[in-house]
């Protein structure tokens, strides 16, 4: 990772600048399109003339009977049981498939692989149907129990990818813990997990950033509008057959990306400080 | 330990040193212990409704209506009289070809630079990943018409070199391209698992082969590429999955159209499915993607033994 | 890297698209319009049973709107329980995204609520489906039209009633057109003068500024055209395609002319509209004149451009072209455990005045005949104009009807891929019409 050039920092800082701002300008349109008014919002120009700051006002208080303050603790809330929930299970189920050897260990590999593949459009009714069945609609259940035995939005994805990632750590690593007389719990624990961090970080990412997303199964299984998430009520906004609040919508939709922003500016600093690059010794 | 590039080569476990290797398995019962939380999220919320949509698929099953066995038919229909399937399967074939590699290749070049310690390399990295923060929001589609369409702004950048535009994402030629592009703009969470595995990779590794003298090239294919592969093959088989299931930006932003350049094998199941509510033939076109999908994976995890190497126990590196 | 939950977040848009399409359907006549009628149970008689059933009742009610609506729908719900302090509600209100995928798999669960608001294009195979229940006699439906009425039934029972009702007519730029010295269309106008005021705008339009959409494969505008031309519907209510080939072929061969004189947008422009969405709506953004609309959707374009638009019937032939249509309809699931305080619910709902009062015509202009007089006197300008369309059309316009259950997808799909092969010139006409007719086959009954 040394540079032996010095031509080469500078180069690399034009070259990022630049493709920064490719990647950024949606926002900066986004930002301009949400201080917009209807009337504005077909002209080309990126900023409006005068800037509709009541976009974000009246947007966030536009579902009667509630703000989106309520939405965002009601979102935040189920994103911090379904955090806890996916870093629990998928950790140690990806350590299990990863390290240890038992029967039957590759046919139930292939089924979690199967169950990445499959396309999910069929198993929908089916799956509302149990959910029904258990009691557990308009409730949070359907999406933090399944997030707790590795499923939900992304489980399989994150074992495999947490396998994956434990798989590049050396296992002579596990055997002198054992010989220090570590359990298998205590290899996970304490020599397993430490050295994944980069990949524990990019699950939380990445549970974040899906759960929040979830329109579709936050409509299916929520549907009293005091447990809505901030999803749902962004879609409430918009009502495809009536004069439609765009500025508003806008608004709240760019105000509804800042906690990921957050999340992804706070941990992505542990790939630079990841843990691993100074966790082996030679 | 000795991690340096030459264990490449090196062959097959050598007999079975720890005092924990004695049987096949070496831990049974800790082993379902650790798997337990899915297994039993498995058996209990998942496999019915897998094996349902099995069953259904060979049924006659139209939601409200009474289910009927009809054998093979759905299947023998969808191969030998259903036009949109071969037109959707064609299109998500193109799609999976063009966009998979053009994503990972973006994916890892961007990882790579932003791996380094660089002033600033916070900003950089989170201004690269902000299009997959958007990712399924409202924003995204209005976005891409912004940028795609008659009066965008791509148009407006092409005119600059005196080339007249058109509205890309509503020409049949073009439609398909720029949701290829929408995909490779998203490259962001691959990026991140790539930067994650690059971190994983110990420095010392490189100033080894430094101090022998390999160049940047070498050491990208020597030390970068072998120590990435499990993460490459990771991203490239989510990368195949999800292609294949590309749903969203088809829905969204072309619905299929023009002139279903954009139809996708999804919005054909979702059609059977949710619009027509044919949950058998619906549930027959999902398996028969499954088992394309299955097969496309097969086929990676077959040539993966050449490309991709696994820490073993032995304390160097070895094929799998 | 999409994952499938995710992707499926924004199925939302599948409702959008697949209730745009069907609304509109096509016309017929119905024969049954005397069903109204049919079950004329007073809302005395109903509140005559309410002892018997009078332990409290949590209703689940469900319906898709905006702020506005919700706002009114919320108040009305307070009111009637301060009136019947036994029942409660259990509210489920969202956007119209991903409504009718979540409806269709509560349903599917046996867990519908137990008020539901429709789309009248669902309508037909819901009822198919039997998953609503007969609505007599709690629900009085003495003071609706027939017209309106018909898309609710089936096998003489009336399954959903109507909210409100609309016009399909046309919305043009009048300001654009004021200044270009284009004359401005009147109610009643005819399919040769849409098509003259179209030749005679040639000269006066600037580059890149087009008469009207390519509507040479559009279902609805097509539909207008063969209503008008007395050919009736173009998906039978019994499910047989019914083209007519000599209306198709002068009405393709008409918009091909356009075409070619540049008075539609080129293909591919023409393809990127989206109706009312600021940006891509290609009325909203001054590249056409006229696009159809239906009455009470002039509120969306002039919050984009304030006063610049106006409202004119659907050209017309031997017959009108326009028609009206209802809104929506609300109708009680099958499943419901409460089905008779629902149904004493929506009778209210539909037939008190002071529930009218307070519901407006944020679901269109009241279907309940009475319930629309008592709100035209404070309607707003803008409900004026639309008003005033609905008016022009109501005399002779044709009847609309959902059709037949299970074509949706040939509306949707088919009928879209032909559309877009004649507006890319892929097709000629007679291609276009044989294709049509190959694909309906599929669909018969």
């Amino acid at each position: 990772m040394t540079t032996t050039l010095n031509w080469k920092p500078a180069l690399r800082h034009v070259f990022m600048i630049l493709f920064s701002f490719l990647m950024v300008y949606p926002i900066v349109w986004w930002i301009g399109a949400s201080l917009k008014d209807s009337t504005e919002l077909s002209s080309p120009g990126i900023f409006p003339s005068v800037p509709q700051w009541e976009n974000f006002t009246k947007g966030w208080n536009s579902v009667p009977g509630h703000t989106f303050t309520d939405f965002y603790l009601n979102t935040f809330g189920l994103e911090i049981m379904v955090l806890i929930a996916t870093l629990l299970s998928c950790t140690l189920v990806a350590f299990g498939f990863a390290r240890l050897d038992f029967p039957l260990k590759k046919f139930w590999f292939s089924i979690l692989m199967l169950t990445l593949m499959m396309p999910g459009q069929v198993l929908i009714i089916p799956q509302y149907a149990l959910f029904h069945q258990l009691g557990w609609v308009n409730t949070y259940l359907p999406f933090v129990v399944p997030h707790l035995l590795a499923g939900g939005a992304g489980g399989s994805f994150f074992v495999f990818l947490l396998i994956q990632f434990i798989r590049g750590v050396p296992k002579e690593l596990d055997e002198s813990a054992k010989i220090d007389g570590c359990s298998w719990f205590g290899i996970f624990w304490r020599v397993v997990m430490p050295l994944a961090f980069p990949a524990v970080v990019t699950v939380t990412i990445f549970c974040f950033l899906w759960n929040w997303d979830d329109f579709l199964g936050h409509l299916l299984y929520i549907n009293t509008v005091d447990k809505y998430t901030v999803g749902l009520a962004l879609r409430m906004i918009n009502d495809s057959q009536s004069a439609a609040e765009w500025g508003q919508l806008l608004a709240m939709s760019l105000v509804s990306i800042i906690p990921a922003t957050l999340v992804f500016i706070f941990l992505q600093k542990y790939f630079v400080d990841g843990i691993a690059t100074t966790g082996i010794k030679g | 330990m000795n991690r340096s590039t030459t264990t490449l080569a090196q062959a097959a476990p050598s007999p079975k040193k720890s005092s924990y290797f004695k049987s096949r398995w070496n831990a049974p019962l800790a082993g379902y212990l650790f798997i337990s939380p899915w297994l039993i999220g498995f058996l209990v919320l998942t496999a019915y409704p897998l094996f349902l949509s099995l069953y259904y698929s060979f049924t006659d099953y139209t939601l409200m209506q009474p289910m009927q066995w009809i054998g093979s038919r759905n299947y023998e229909r969808i191969f030998t009289a259903d036009p949109k399937f071969i037109q959707s399967a064609k299109v998500t074939v193109m799609y999976v070809l063009a966009s998979v590699p053009l994503k990972l290749i973006a994916a890892l070049l961007v990882a790579m630079v932003l791996s380094k310690a660089v002033k600033g390399i916070g900003f950089y990295r989170t201004a690269i990943y902000f299009p997959s923060l958007i990712g399924g929001s409202i924003g995204v589609s209005l976005l891409w018409r912004n940028i795609f369409g008659v009066d965008g702004i791509f148009n407006k950048l092409i005119a600059v070199f005196g080339i007249e535009g058109k509205s890309w994402i509503t020409n049949p030629d073009t439609a398909l391209g720029t949701l290829i592009l929408l995909t490779v703009w998203q490259f962001g969470s691959t990026m991140v698992i790539f930067l994650a595995g690059l971190k994983q990779i110990p420095n010392d590794l490189y100033e080894a082969s430094s101090v022998d003298g390999a160049n940047k090239i070498v050491q990208f294919f020597r030390i970068t590429l072998p120590m990435l592969s499990p993460i490459l093959y990771f991203n490239l088989i989510m990368a195949v999955i999800n292609a294949f299931q590309m749903f969203t930006s088809a829905f969204v932003i072309t619905n299929g159209g023009p002139m279903n350049a954009t139809y996708v094998y999804a919005m054909y199941l979702y059609e059977r499915a949710f619009s027509r509510y044919e949950l058998g033939y619906a549930s027959a076109l999902a398996w028969i993607m499954l088992v394309a999908i299955v097969a496309a994976t097969l086929l990676i995890s077959y040539t993966s033994k050449y490309w991709v190497f696994y820490e073993t126990d032995t304390g160097g590196k070895k094929r799998k | 890297m999409l994952k499938w939950k995710r992707s499926l977040s924004v199925l939302a848009m599948t409702a959008i698209v697949g209730t745009l399409a069907a609304c509109g359907g096509g016309g017929n006549k119905v024969n049954n319009a005397g069903a109204a009628t049919e079950a004329p149970a007073s809302t005395t008689a109903a509140a005559t049973e309410a002892p018997s059933t009078n332990e409290p009742v949590k209703l689940r009610i469900m319906w898709w709107g905006s702020q506005p609506r919700h706002e009114a729908t919320l108040a009305a719900l307070d009111l009637y329980t301060k009136n019947n302090p036994n029942v409660t509600f259990e509210p489920e209100y969202s956007g119209m995204d991903g409504y009718l995928d979540k409806l269709s798999t509560q349903a599917a669960a046996n867990n519908a609520p137990d008020v539901v608001q429709l789309d009248p294009g669902w309508m037909p195979d819901w009822m198919a489906r039997q998953q609503l229940a007969d609505l007599a006699p709690e629900v009085d439906v003495s003071k609706f039209d027939g017209k309106l009425l018909a898309g609710g039934q089936r096998e003489g029972k009336q399954y959903a009633v109507p909210l409100g009702s609309v016009a399909f007519g046309m919305v043009y730029d009048k300001a654009a057109m004021d200044k270009l010295g284009i004359a401005n269309p009147a109610n009643g106008w005819t399919w040769d003068e849409f098509f003259a005021l179209a030749k005679e705008s040639k000269a006066k339009l600037p580059k890149g500024q087009y008469f009207t959409l390519d509507y040479a494969g559009n279902y609805f505008m097509y539909s207008a055209y063969q209503y008008a031309k007395g050919k009736g519907q173009v998906i039978t209510d019994d499910g047989h395609f019914n083209v007519d080939e000599a209306s198709y072929l002068e009405w393709t061969k008409k918009f091909e002319e356009l075409r070619k004189e540049g008075l539609v947008p080129p293909a591919d422009v023409n393809a990127s509209d989206k109706e009312n969405d600021p940006q891509m709506d290609l009325l909203a953004a001054g590249k056409v004149l006229f696009r159809y609309s239906f009455s009470n959707n002039l509120g969306t374009w002039d919050s984009i451009k304030p006063g610049a638009y106006a409202l004119v019937t659907m050209p017309r032939a031997e017959e009108a072209g326009g028609w009206l249509k209802p809104s929506m309809y609300m109708a009680v699931s099958k499943n419901s455990k409460h089905a008779e305080e629902a149904k004493k619910f929506i009778n209210w709902f539909v037939n008190d005045p002071e529930a009218a009062q307070i519901t407006k015509t944020f679901r269109g202009l009241p279907a309940n005949k009475e319930n629309a007089a008592l709100l035209e006197a404070n309607m707003s300008d803008l409900d004026k104009v639309g008003l005033e369309l609905l008016r022009a059309t109501e005399p002779d316009g044709q009847t609309w009807s959902a059709g037949a259950g299970g074509w949706t997808n040939f509306v949707d799909k088919d009928w879209v891929l032909v559309r877009d092969q004649l507006s890319f010139g892929k097709s000629t006409p007679e291609e276009a019409f044989k294709q049509l007719k190959e694909a309906s086959q599929s669909y018969e009954k």
